[in-house]
């Protein structure tokens, strides 16, 4: 370890100090000083994380290799600390007002940033899996912190028993990509099955059970049984935080072994990911038509919203532009949907439950910024210009045509029309309908607002002027060009 | 002289992980279940020293025989005890569940049968040096994130069993 | 050096001799001693107070955490074997490795001592 190899990580440094820090202030100071101190620190900490990585940079390695901070590193580091963020600044009264202890709430959502960073940073099978399980088992803690509801002690078990379930398919897979090539780098991984090919059936075992890992690690139908319960018992920051960065982590899992190590594999993997991802969107979309409680809606929306995600991945033969769609959609995705989940923390309903329909009657009289922070982001995730999420299709579905997959980009089109109808459905009650007489209090908060509105201010700025994000994320997916 | 002795100690390393693993699996007495872990865990650091991974197999008996059967013991002692069976929330689906195993297994034993001459371990024994000096240098940025991770389940426990104040 | 698997072998055979003595031992004692029951002497003694309740207690899972400590601290040990091998071989750059690696696992001993979990009653 060098001065160099420290340089390289000092984002993953200063974000694993800032959980420290925020330890020792939290075990240090009193209840007062701490609820102001806390948040500051946790988002001081993490903008100066973004800033002490680069934005954009050549492909440089650290620890003989071991460690590589390319142009995805950056994109990815970035996506993360921002998710990090949005999620401290939206957390405060909830978590007071349930009694979870803050400081180590924070502290867990940096642990599972570092872990995420991990994955993105990672060259070989060791680091990307140590990245895997540091991003995922602080999530099954936030899952199960409101320890009096029952609802989230079962959302943490279930999360954690598939979730250790999961991860023990994808080392079993990693073992087997291990036994193929001898080696855990993906460089030298990617040889190895571009010599033998997959007409070797251990080749197709290791496939499988990496695949069935990392579907399982994203969320994807037949895979995705979890992440309902999961979503709706967690407290909700945690829920926010929860469904959006594991999710960009996964897929960066994804891109770098499916792309990155198996890629000369990747006429074979690309068919069952375009099949997967129909099915994903189609699944979950189907499901949440049916939901009564806003909360589960868009846990089961998430799940449609991987599948789109996917069909990115398998629109990989396209280039660089699928690769790049995949990570703007990853982005947008991240703050759409913290931002939606995060709108629910404003009703002050018992336990950790979201709202129904009409619990959200007539939202827009009694909370107006809340409500026009949720329709924007509801608007977004249904798809429909001018926001980031409109764009985020779109660049989903050039790949996706000019890979051949026309039939994949009907099932985008169709879905996103069948999404329409439970997002805009929220709208119409929130705008529409008159306040119910046993309407939930509001909880009072100015962080949140200020929170969401800088979120939803992205969401159509980025919407109305994607170009540089576009950019930077085709410079971000050059790693994956061959 | 001593030729059979390997075999023979893979037969009674395996009989160990797998009899000792099915009884894990179909057992229904806690405590028992919690040893046979250990036996499975034991056996597998036999396992290593056939492979020639002595400091791994140490590794073996120090974390999981040792530790890691500790705090599955630990975890019995805060279950509890009574005439009605516990967690059969699972159980309903083993015919299933096994036909659904065999079906995935088989194939894929057989298939493991492909990496008998793939890699052959390095040496016998002598392997902490290498293994000390790989992880310090090359995977000196995991073993750190290892240190964290340790962290976050420190903390997590502290969250969820941590007593009430008053 | 000797033969890997045969220097396996003595240790195995030393694992036997103990097993064997003691299994011995105990079953000599079974055949010898005297037996002779009673209701006194077979029930769990309890301090001498009469036995209350089953010896399958459950107990508060905050005791968890110091299994876990247990656990964690035990992890941290089996990195320092390695560590120790080639302490001289990796120099200053190995010495602040393990130091931040303790350092940070250090935090949460600090912060579970705080959050007073280390408390035994």
């Amino acid at each position: 370890m060098s001065l160099d190899d420290l340089n390289t990580v000092l984002p993953e440094v200063v974000v694993t100090a800032t959980a420290c820090l925020v330890l020792l202030a939290d075990a240090i100071l009193d209840r007062k000083l701490a609820r102001f101190w806390l948040p500051l620190l946790v988002v001081l900490g993490l903008i100066s994380a973004i800033f002490s990585g680069p934005i954009t940079v050549a492909s440089h390695t650290a620890f003989g290799g071991f460690v590589v901070v390319d142009t995805f590193t950056a994109f990815f580091r970035v996506l993360f600390c921002i998710l990090a963020i949005f999620a401290t600044i939206v957390a405060p009264e909830y978590l007071e007002r349930r009694a979870i202890p803050a400081g180590a709430f924070y502290a867990t959502i940096l642990f599972s940033t570092v872990g995420a960073m991990t994955i993105a940073l990672a060259t070989d099978l060791i680091t990307i899996f140590v990245g895997l399980e540091l991003m995922t088992i602080p999530i099954y803690v936030l899952a199960g912190m409101a320890r009096r509801d029952r609802y989230s002690n079962e959302a943490g078990l279930k999360y954690f028993l598939l979730g250790a379930f999961s991860s023990a398919m994808l080392l079993y897979g990693f073992a087997w990509l291990y036994g193929l090539s001898g080696t855990t780098t993906f460089v030298g991984i990617a040889e190895a099955v571009a010599k033998g090919g997959l007409t070797d059936g251990a080749t197709l075992v290791a496939l499988a059970l990496v695949t069935v890992g990392l579907a399982f690690k994203a969320a994807v139908v037949p895979f995705h049984q979890w992440t309902p319960d999961a979503y709706d018992g967690a407290p909700t920051p945690a829920t926010a935080f929860m469904s959006v960065a594991p999710k960009a982590a996964a897929f960066a899992a994804i891109l770098r072994i499916m792309i990155g190590s198996l890629g000369p594999l990747g006429l074979d993997w690309s068919a069952v990911f375009a099949i997967l991802a129909a099915i994903t969107m189609t699944g979950g979309n189907v499901v949440a038509l049916v939901q009564g409680n806003v909360k589960r809606m868009l846990a089961y929306s998430s799940i449609a919203h991987t599948g789109y995600i996917l069909a990115g991945v398998a629109a990989y033969q396209a280039g660089a532009s699928a690769s790049a769609a995949v990570l703007f959609y990853v982005f947008a995705y991240g703050i759409m949907n913290l931002g939606a989940f995060a709108c629910l923390i404003y009703l002050d309903l018992d336990g950790t439950r979201g709202a129904s329909l009409d619990e959200l009657n007539g939202f827009a009289r009694r909370q107006p910024a809340g409500a026009l922070a949720f329709a924007v982001f509801l608007i977004s995730l249904t798809g429909i210009p001018p926001t980031i999420g409109f764009v985020a299709k779109v660049f989903i579905l050039q790949p996706v045509l000019d890979a051949g997959l026309v039939w994949l980009a009907v099932a985008i089109a169709l879905n996103a029309a069948l999404a329409a109808f439970y997002y805009l459905r929220v709208v119409v009650h929130m705008y529409m309908y008159d306040v119910d007489a046993n309407a939930p209090r509001l909880l009072r908060t100015d962080l949140l607002s200020a929170g969401l509105g800088i979120a939803g201010l992205a969401v159509v700025v980025i919407g109305i002027v994607p170009d540089g994000l576009y950019r930077w994320a085709l410079q971000a997916a050059a790693p994956f060009v061959r | 002289m001593f030729d059979f002795l390997e075999p023979f100690f893979f037969a009674v390393f395996s009989l160990g992980i797998i009899g000792a693993g099915v009884c894990v699996v179909m057992l229904r007495r806690i405590t028992a279940q919690a040893l046979l872990m250990a036996l499975t865990f034991a056996s597998m650091a036999g396992m290593f020293l056939l492979l020639g991974a002595e400091t791994i197999a140490l590794f073996q008996v120090l974390i999981y025989v040792g530790a890691i059967t500790i705090l599955i013991l630990f975890g019995v002692m805060f279950t509890k005890q009574d005439d009605r069976g516990y967690a059969l929330f699972f159980q309903k689906q083993t015919p299933w569940a096994a036909a659904f195993t065999l079906v995935i297994a088989v194939p894929v034993v057989f298939l493991a049968f492909s990496f008998k001459d793939a890699i052959t371990p390095s040496g016998k024994g002598g392997d902490l040096i290498p293994l000390a000096g790989s992880l310090f240098t090359d995977y000196a940025f995991p073993f750190e994130i290892a240190s964290v991770l340790l962290l976050a389940a420190l903390v997590g426990a502290i969250v969820l069993v941590k007593r009430d104040e008053q | 050096m000797p033969d890997y698997n045969l220097s396996y072998f003595y240790v195995f055979a030393f694992f036997l001799v103990g097993a064997g003595f003691v299994t011995g031992l105990l079953g000599l004692s079974r055949f010898i001693a005297p037996r002779k029951p009673s209701i006194e002497k077979s029930r769990t003694y309890e301090s001498g107070e009469e036995p209350v309740g089953q010896a399958w207690g459950r107990y508060p899972s905050h005791f968890y955490i110091f299994a876990l400590l247990f656990v964690v601290f035990d992890v941290e040990v089996i990195f320092l074997f390695p560590w120790a091998v080639l302490f001289r071989s990796l120099g200053w750059s190995g010495l602040i490795e393990m130091a931040v690696f303790i350092l940070i696992l250090v935090v949460g001993l600090f912060y579970a001592w705080r959050k007073q979990v280390l408390r035994w009653y």
